[in-house]
């Protein structure tokens, strides 16, 4: 079979891989891009895909991008394909039809690897029968959606961000919904233990049952092949026709085994190791998002960051660098926002405030309301602001720009606080528009 | 590309630029029933004050948009012609991710209906922004800018 090739190559074909195509379109407008995928959707907002079950968005308005993307950016979707058989010496990758059909060899000059996650599914009995599903692509929120009408109750086993959000969009289709958390606490790598009760609360309030320290152990079938009810660990049994898996996701990094792409070590969660510029040990290959490390600019150090933002600037910074341009990405955090039935949330940075000599921190509690900021040396390391989250934004920017803060602490939590309170070279620089992505 | 700055020294303070654009935000755009028959929409610009310095603040429409990065929903982009950063209403599910990422604190939530961020759009139809045309001090002027 004919090898096709190009110059560069991107798997992937959500956050991460779109914002490498614009990046590398930012600095080279001519030079042939393809973009694979195992899905066969146009690039959609993964993200969505609980609205979607919510109801509040349709398959359309999932569209990342508009339908004309591919054209306009002169790029060859291989949509549907999966990517395997990676050769980093002769730069050649395979892609198989997803659906059996036929295949390609494509040789690339340089690679993105943005194959995002996978979801981690704990082994327990039970977990084949039909109405139990993990929720990270489309096909399993089509799939949900299809079922809703014989659903009348549902089991989301773990309270992170797509459980909760999950939760969220099964209660207003189905009558009732069960979250099971073994932490403590929902949501807990967002929250701190304030806000996390707030936000079960609005879950309560909404007719949801939150169940804390407890896990689900056993999936059983009605004698048809279908679920009919979750064994909990502690003996309680709850009946349900829809099992949703939302433990967590893990790097998805199957292509990269067999071939000279370091990984990350395991105790900090694998993925790929790349650098500040996104690049992996191998010249010319890149990879980011969900199945990568990433610079994190409160501590320092390259970790997971399973989140939106951070794809899609990382594949951005790939295209630029892919291109021939020298960035570095330096905009990712630990930074989450989420909305559950009208309570608002915004966090970033650290929720807890690190037991260390230098952190402070600050808080305030009023009615619905509750804000909280970590300091070390006067400098954000961390907020939360939950109920109202006017203006969260200046704190991300300070804590990123690494802004002292020690004549305006006093202010920092008050209703008002703005741009206007900050000293006047810090405030100058905020009055202008972001003009360099570094 | 169109941006709107404000002069420190001179602005009073009066808020009118919020008042006015909330009015062209607003299903009537009728100051009246804006306020008083309709829920008022969030204004997208911000009078900020401490003492008596005040200045108010909107998008930036910033070359580099971060909001627009960080948009689960590809609800935000920048117009390839003119640079502005523009928000598609209808994708945007509220999600206030760009509340967040916007470290001008220039992105409102409009809770009045479905879920929504509203930001400065710099008054599509308007020969020029309804805050900078009705300040009343002209504290508020527009300037033509490189992409």
């Amino acid at each position: 079979m004919a090898t096709k090739k190009f110059k560069y190559l991107i798997i992937g074909n959500s956050a991460g891989g779109i914002g490498c195509v614009e990046g590398i379109r930012r600095v080279d407008q001519k030079g042939s891009i393809a973009v694979v995928s195992d899905e066969k959707y146009h690039t959609y907002s993964r993200p969505l895909i609980t609205h979607l079950i919510e109801g509040d968005t349709d398959r359309r308005g999932m569209d990342f991008r508009p339908r004309n993307f591919y054209k306009g950016h002169g790029v060859e979707p291989y949509l549907g394909y999966r990517a395997q058989d990676l050769d980093t010496d002769r730069r050649l990758v395979r892609l198989n039809s997803s659906n059996g059909g036929g295949g390609h060899t494509i040789r690339f000059e340089k690679l993105l690897v943005a194959t995002g996650g996978k979801p981690f599914i704990p082994p327990m009995e039970g977990l084949d029968l039909d109405g139990v599903t993990p929720m990270i692509n489309l096909d399993q929120s089509l799939g949900v959606k299809k079922k809703l009408s014989r659903v009348r109750n549902a089991v989301v086993l773990g309270a992170g961000l797509i459980g909760t959000k999950t939760t969220q969009a099964l209660s207003h289709q189905v009558e009732s919904v069960t979250m099971v958390e073994l932490a403590d606490r929902i949501l807990s790598p967002v929250t701190d233990a304030v806000s996390s009760s707030m936000a079960a609360d609005a879950f309560r309030r909404s007719g949801v049952e939150v169940l804390l320290g407890n896990t689900v152990t056993e999936v059983r079938g009605d004698g048809k092949g279908r679920v009919r009810e979750v064994l909990l660990k502690d003996g309680k049994i709850l009946p349900c026709e829809l099992f949703v898996v939302a433990i967590g996701v893990r790097p998805r990094t199957e292509i990269l085994e067999g071939t000279p792409i370091a990984l990350a070590n395991m105790k900090v969660g694998g993925g790929i190791d790349v650098d500040i510029n996104m690049e992996t040990n191998i010249e010319g290959i890149y990879g980011c998002g969900d199945c990568a490390h990433a610079h994190d600019f409160v501590t320092g150090g390259m970790r997971l960051l399973p989140l939106w933002p951070n794809a899609y600037i990382g594949g951005r910074i790939a295209g630029m660098n892919m291109a021939g341009s020298s960035h570095q990405h330096r905009w990712a955090t630990n930074m989450n926002s989420v909305d559950f039935f009208g309570f608002p949330m915004v966090s970033a940075g650290f929720m807890l405030k690190p037991e260390k000599k230098g952190f402070e921190e600050i808080t305030r509690k009023e009615n619905d309301c509750y804000s909280k900021v970590i300091l070390k040396d006067d400098v954000i390391q961390g907020f939360i602001m939950a109920g109202d989250i006017d203006r969260a934004g200046i704190y991300l920017g300070l804590m990123r720009d690494k802004v002292m803060t020690t004549s305006f602490k006093k202010e920092l939590l008050t209703d008002d606080f703005a741009v206007v309170h900050l000293p006047l070279e810090v405030k100058e620089k905020i009055k202008q528009p972001i003009m360099e992505i570094e | 590309m169109k941006r709107i700055y404000a002069i420190e020294d001179v602005c009073i303070g009066c808020h009118l630029c919020e008042i006015h654009c909330q009015v062209e935000h607003s299903r009537s755009r009728n100051i009246i029933k804006t306020f008083k028959d309709e829920v008022p929409p969030p204004s997208r610009i911000s009078v900020e004050e401490d003492g008596p310095a005040s200045f108010a603040l909107q998008c930036r429409h910033c070359p580099e948009p971060y909001c627009a990065y960080a948009c689960i929903a590809g609800a935000i982009y920048q117009d390839e012609q003119t640079g502005e950063v523009i928000q598609d209403r209808d994708k945007c599910i509220g999600c206030w991710t760009c509340v967040l990422s916007c470290t001008k604190g220039a992105i409102r939530a409009d809770t009045r209906g479905p879920r929504k961020a509203a930001k400065c759009d710099l008054c599509p139809g308007r020969e020029t922004p309804a805050c900078v045309e009705m300040c009343p001090n002209d504290a508020l002027y527009v300037k033509e800018e490189q992409f």
